[in-house]
């Protein structure tokens, strides 16, 4: 039985590896198209900025120097690219840790809320989480930031922290807002998997049994509900990832914060850098996003397909 | 002594703009000590009126009027009905306990059976962890749970059916409550498991002393268990009277239909098994008169028109019909 369980481990894990290859080796070739590269319409022609030979080379070149890691020594503005990677990765870090955190202490007290308010004041309550829902997550992001200049405009501070500049990265106090941006929508899907948990198991006979045992709500929520809701979330945590790491890239450039996301649109836009410069710089950032995201991706579902249900069953 | 008396309940349900009465104006009574059954076929009100006493309705039902007065001693009377939730959860599981139908989903699925048996003390006798999971280990021995110190710290899909009832009466009863309702607590069992079940009922109902609703469609339990019993139609009490004589002298043509349909070991198998004829009418259908008028054998034109009381034609049996 072991055994078995084993070799499935081991196959799902060679047959993921695969894929986390090819996705890198399909990033790699189009990373290493030149920025420069164009294809524009003339006088009834088409006509190529460059020959499909110089692609094909920058391609191979690409690909020699991120495998020999040479790639990582390209300085870009008296940095290094590794290192302006490590800086920009720790950035992004806390940002979605302190994002995730945020929205788990928002999201579930607010799914809570909505689940006990249910049929008093239930929909004004559910509208609250379905907005940041159903709107783009550019203009919830803009919102913040709307606010946020509102506030530093006004001098208006909060628990003696001093007005709190809207853009840059200079001091720990810049990560609030893009930590509060990226906190929105994941709280709002965490509030609604928390109500839509507590209704469903509200009506389950066990729950009636401790209802009948005289537990309060309260009790109810913190002996025999609250396993369950940190399942339901932790099951839903890809997805949840996949939001953040989808805002993660404009919250980052809407704030001037300095870290995987805003780096990916610099290069890819900067004129200030060479086109070699740019390409590699974007290589090495887009990888490293991407194995980043794929080991999370992995490693939640790997927890929602393979240990949730373990824990269930034992 | 009176310890729970319970006026003109009415528990209606709201679905689709329909007023379901399941429960329709019952009245009930259950002394201290005694073990009061109330029978009925499935959608009389049977559960919903058990519920209704514990306070554990829910939305679309709502208790539309009557009162539930809870005889606490000789000087303290409560109606149950105008308590907060949070006194009702003092009296829930404390002085009124229940055992439900199904065993099988009543247990929390992820938590120990005995951390479930002891929060009943950790909530109510305001106990430490410990000492309430000590009691709960020896309530389950009291109800027959062999290495019960042991299976105290396993999960409720560990044990048979029977043995999650066993359980589920060790969580009900380790408070010493004065009134313990059980819901048909054999319905889900294996035959062979009922009986055994309902005598742990009875003897721990005599140790503590506690008064016994207990609700079925088992006559065959009815009679096993009950002091008194109450019939219940279509959210009304049809009749009530002593177990021995409503068994011997059934007055109301319900009563009378359920008495006939108990297969017995000496009837000639060659007989048909009696069947009260037609169908539960559909609560939001129930006729003008008298709820039984449409399958009653004994119908007559006033049935139809108007809905008999609830009389007393000898002490202590009463009965809903207009032959009396």
């Amino acid at each position: 039985m072991k055994t078995e369980f084993a070799v499935n481990l081991g196959k799902k894990i060679f047959y993921q590896a695969i894929v986390l290859v090819m996705i890198l080796v399909i990033i790699l070739i189009a990373s290493g198209i030149p920025t420069d590269f164009n294809v524009y319409y003339e006088y009834g022609q088409y006509h190529w900025s460059m020959s499909l030979e110089e692609v094909r080379l920058n391609i191979f070149q690409h690909f020699q120097g991120f495998l020999s890691g040479e790639i990582f020594d390209v300085v870009i503005a008296g940095e290094s690219i590794g290192t302006l990677f490590r800086s920009a990765f720790v950035l992004s870090l806390k940002v979605l840790f302190g994002g995730t955190v945020l929205a788990f202490l928002i999201g579930v007290p607010k799914g809570i809320l909505d689940s006990r308010k249910r049929g008093k004041s239930g929909t004004f309550k559910l509208l609250q989480s379905y907005i940041p829902l159903s709107i783009p997550d550019v203009l919830t992001v803009g919102l913040v930031q709307f606010g946020a200049i509102y506030l530093y405009y006004n001098d208006i501070t909060f628990f003696g922290l001093g007005p709190i500049h809207f853009l840059g990265d200079e001091s720990w106090l810049s990560t609030i807002y893009p930590i509060i941006s990226i906190s929105i929508l994941p709280a709002a899907y965490m509030s609604r998997i928390t109500a839509s948990t507590i209704e469903d198991l509200y009506t389950k006979q066990f729950i009636i049994t401790a209802r009948g045992k005289g537990c309060s709500f309260g009790q109810i929520l913190r002996q025999h509900m609250m396993k369950n809701i940190v399942f339901e979330i932790l099951s839903s945590s890809p997805t949840i990832m996949a939001v953040m790491f989808s805002s993660l890239i404009i919250i980052e450039r809407l704030f001037y914060y300095q870290g995987l996301g805003y780096h990916l649109i610099f290069f890819f836009s900067s004129y200030s850098l060479t086109p070699e410069q740019a390409s590699a710089a974007f290589a090495v950032f887009i990888m490293g996003l991407a194995f980043f995201y794929y080991m999370l991706f992995m490693g939640f579902k790997g927890m929602k397909t393979w240990i949730l249900p373990k824990i269930k069953e034992s | 002594m009176k310890l729970l008396e319970v006026k003109n309940l009415k528990t209606y349900f709201f679905i689709h703009d329909q007023e379901i009465p399941a429960v329709d104006g019952v009245d009930l009574t259950i002394n201290k000590g005694e073990v009061v059954a109330l029978i009925g076929e499935s959608g009389s009100g049977k559960s919903v009126t058990s519920m209704s006493i514990m306070g554990l309705i829910d939305s679309p039902g709502k208790i539309m009027e009557g009162e539930i007065l809870f005889h606490r001693n000789e000087l303290f009377t409560d109606n149950l009905l105008k308590k907060s939730d949070r006194e009702l959860q003092g009296i829930r599981g404390n002085e009124i306990s229940m055992i439900y139908q199904d065993p099988i989903t009543s247990l929390h699925p992820m938590l120990k059976v005995g951390d479930q048996v002891a929060e009943v003390l950790q909530i109510h006798k305001k106990m430490g962890k410990k000492q309430a999971k000590r009691e709960a280990v020896e309530m389950l021995k009291r109800v027959g749970i062999s290495d019960a110190e042991q299976r105290a710290d396993e999960l409720p899909e560990k044990f048979s059916g029977g043995m999650r009832q066993r359980i589920m009466i060790a969580m009900a009863m380790i408070s010493n409550p004065k009134l313990l309702i059980a819901d048909e607590p054999t319905t889900a069992l294996d035959v062979t498991i009922q009986a055994e079940i309902l005598d742990l009922l009875r003897k721990m109902g005599q140790e503590e002393d506690a008064a016994i609703l207990l609700i079925t469609h088992d006559l065959g339990v009815v009679a096993e268990m009950a002091d008194r019993v109450c019939v219940m139609y279509c959210g009304k009490i049809m009749e009530e009277a002593d177990a021995k004589e409503l068994f011997k002298h059934p007055k109301n043509p319900y009563t009378q239909g359920l008495m006939e349909c108990i297969p017995r070991i000496d009837d000639d198998r060659r007989k048909t098994l009696q069947i009260i004829e037609g169908y539960v009418p559909h609560p939001t259908d129930f006729p003008k008169g008298c709820r039984f008028s449409t399958r009653c054998p004994k119908v007559m034109d006033r049935c139809r028109e108007e809905l008999p009381e609830l009389i007393e034609i000898e002490p202590g049996h009463k009965v809903r019909c207009f032959l009396y």
